[in-house]
């Protein structure tokens, strides 16, 4: 090594008045003989190499970066191979190069450019290659470091966010659980079980070694006694806890399938599942190893979890409200029309599209009561739809039910109704609830005709198709039922003779708007008639069916139609 | 179909009117909004003697949006204003008059 070139050790060792002199500006001595003390004063490593690739000159940092970087020798190729190859011009780019280093404290990332010669001959600097040449470099180690911190939080945050949109809105109880686990292979473990208990019954998905759509069944939730671990592990609460390895085994008797992870450390998730489902979700392989609550895997497991949780409860709610929908639906569906001697009856009725396919209209009919024989029968409408309709539809038809048992005469029980109506909503602070419906009954008489009572309130009057084809409005009005004290209601007896058809009908048929007009009452009025002679249901399947071409695919409301008929 | 359109109008002093006049279609979707206007137009802080609603723009009026009618009538009366309700032709008139409602708005 040449005597010249030896670079004290200390930084403070070179503080000579020379680092004092602006680093661009020139140096007392020739290249070879580059003050030490200037370029030891810099934080960044330089190198100064002639063409051949000698090291002529290096500074302190550059000897802590490179410690087999050798003053007077040519840069090691082996050793130092990126530098040797940049000095050579060979490297990527033409005045630049960023490498991976062996080092005594470990790999270090080292980032060099070519600057200008340090010497007494100021730039422009030579080609690559051709005389000196010197190299700044630095540790860019700790920015690497940090780099690689960001992106593995950006991998979290890209996984959770993707895990989220794959669970969000699946809303079905078993797919969401399939998600859950599918996601979770192979990011977070090489195998997930999820076990979650709602109401009496344990479903399960886990994933099968290999891949695949994973494996979902249904148990009764009195077979959790059979597993005992499992059942603990779902009644817990909070952050993972690893569990021993029987679990693995208890899973494999819930699930019928081999122990998830085949013998890899397993841990316990328990889900955090607002309100109606228990749900654990165990994951198996070493990735799940991790117990270090600042760990960011662990903190992305349990945003895994939350979001899992979020899932299923939305999921839950969302099979609740559908069940409770289809009860109510089916509580509120069109009643069975009764068989009566002497009255044939017909209705149709097709709900508004609305999700829960709970609309406003409904009818009801009561096959014959009493010595005269008479049938009752209801037609109405009460405002609003879904849940808030269902009720007051129910509370009308309930009360209709047990008022007419006291009073039959339509114009004496739709006053009772009206004030029955009334009182209920004031015991509720309500506001206005109405309804408007056509309300009667049917007698059939010895000569073959039917004798009908009716009354109406709000409702539009009811249509008498004659046997002929001839169409007649019953002359009846009346005032909404169940939003004024003082309603009046009017009445009408119409006689039915042999192949007569009185038709009962809601707003929504003659409301039926397609493209900008109303269906109307005239257009009905006209329709009727080719239907004359035909059974009251086929009467009402025709007219439905005209609404619906005339709706031509728009939103309409409920359609309700009642036909009563005197049998030809 | 027509978007529901709200517009309100204020004359002030003793006998100051609000005037809501409303457009296009009043149904189950949009009368939330007509009775969102309507209590803002009895607002406590200027509160009007009376309380117009003007249907003369409104191409369709449900059940729900008659439900609305009343209740509006309530409330005024409730604040101790006066209620009209005027301009209602086409099918809106027809629903009136079907439910009664006509003979109670007078």
């Amino acid at each position: 090594m040449d005597g010249r070139h030896g670079v004290p050790t200390r930084v403070a060792d070179v503080r000579t008045p020379a680092d004092d002199t602006p680093s661009t500006a020139p140096a007392p001595a020739p290249p070879t003989t580059v003050g030490p003390g200037l370029i030891d004063g810099l934080d960044e490593g330089v190198v100064v190499c002639d063409r051949a690739g000698v090291v002529r000159a290096a500074n302190a940092a550059a000897r802590a970066l490179l410690p087999d970087l050798r003053v007077g020798e040519v840069v090691d190729v082996a050793r130092c191979e990126v530098l040797a190859r940049a000095v050579r011009g060979e490297g990527q780019g033409t005045g630049s190069f960023e490498a991976v280093v062996d080092h005594p404290e470990g790999e270090r990332h080292v980032r060099g450019r070519r600057g200008p010669v340090l010497g007494p001959t100021p730039p422009p600097p030579p080609e690559p290659g051709e005389g000196d040449s010197t190299w700044f470099l630095r540790d860019v180690t700790g920015e690497h470091a940090r780099t690689d911190t960001l992106l593995a939080a950006q991998e979290r945050a890209a996984f959770l966010a993707e895990a989220g949109r794959a669970l969000h809105g699946v809303l079905h109880l078993d797919r969401t659980a399939r998600r859950v686990v599918a996601l979770a292979v192979p990011r977070l473990a090489t195998g997930a079980v999820l076990v979650m208990r709602h109401d009496d019954q344990v479903t399960w998905a886990a994933t099968e070694l290999g891949g695949g759509r994973p494996r979902l069944g249904h148990t009764a939730a009195s077979e959790l006694t059979r597993v005992p671990r499992v059942a603990a592990a779902l009644a817990d609460e909070g952050g993972g806890v690893d569990v021993d390895p029987w679990l693995a085994e208890e899973l494999a008797t819930l699930t019928g399938l081999d122990a998830p992870g085949s013998g890899a450390p397993l841990r316990a998730c328990p889900v955090p599942v607002t309100g109606v489902v228990d749900a654990l979700v165990v994951l198996a392989g070493p990735r799940a190893a991790g117990d270090d609550a600042t760990d960011p895997e662990e903190d992305l497991l349990s945003s895994y979890v939350a979001r899992a949780g979020a899932a299923l409860a939305a999921a839950a709610l969302h099979e609740e409200q559908a069940h409770l929908g289809a009860v109510l639906q089916e509580s509120l569906a069109a009643p069975r029309l009764p068989e009566t001697e002497g009255v044939v009856w017909g209705a149709a009725y097709r709900p508004a599209r609305e999700t829960l396919r709970v609309g406003g209209d409904f009818y009801e009919v009561v096959g014959p009561r009493g010595p005269e024989g008479r049938s009752a029968f209801l037609l109405g409408d009460v405002c609003g739809k879904g849940i808030e309709a269902a009720v007051l539809s129910g509370r009308v038809r309930q009360s209709w039910h047990a008022l007419r048992l006291l009073e039959d005469r339509p114009a004496r029980l739709l006053p009772l109704l009206n004030t029955a109506l009334l009182d209920a909503v004031a015991t509720r602070d309500e506001g206005p609830r109405f309804a408007t419906m056509v309300l009667g009954d049917a007698r059939p008489q010895e000569d073959g005709t039917v004798a009908l009572r009716l009354a109406t309130g709000g409702h539009p009057p009811p249509l008498v198709l004659r046997a002929d084809g001839s169409v007649e409005t019953v002359p009846v009005a009346g005032m909404l039922v169940g939003g004024l004290r003082e309603a009046r209601f009017g009445e009408a007896e119409v006689l039915l003779g042999p192949g007569d058809t009185c038709l009962l009908y809601s707003d929504g048929v003659v409301e039926a708007r397609g493209a900008g007009d109303f269906f109307g009452e005239e257009r009905l009025a006209t329709t009727l008639p080719a239907c004359a002679g035909a059974p009251p249901a086929v009467v009402c399947e025709h007219l439905e069916q005209t609404v619906v071409e005339w709706l031509d695919g728009h939103d309409h409301d409920d359609v309700a139609l009642l036909a009563i008929q005197a049998p030809a | 179909m027509a978007d529901l359109t709200i517009r309100t109008e204020r004359t002030d002093g003793p006998d100051g009117q609000a005037v809501v006049s409303v457009g296009g279609d009043l149904d189950y979707d949009s009368h939330g909004r007509l009775e969102e206007a309507v209590d803002a137009a009895l607002d406590g802080g200027r509160r009007p003697a009376g309380l117009v609603v003007d249907l003369a723009e409104v191409t369709y009026c449900d059940s729900c949006g008659l439900r609305v009618l009343l209740g509006a009538q309530a409330r005024a009366h409730d604040v101790g204003a006066t209620f009209v309700l005027r301009g209602a032709h086409g099918q809106p008139a027809r629903a009136l008059k079907l439910t009664g409602l006509d003979q109670v708005f007078g």
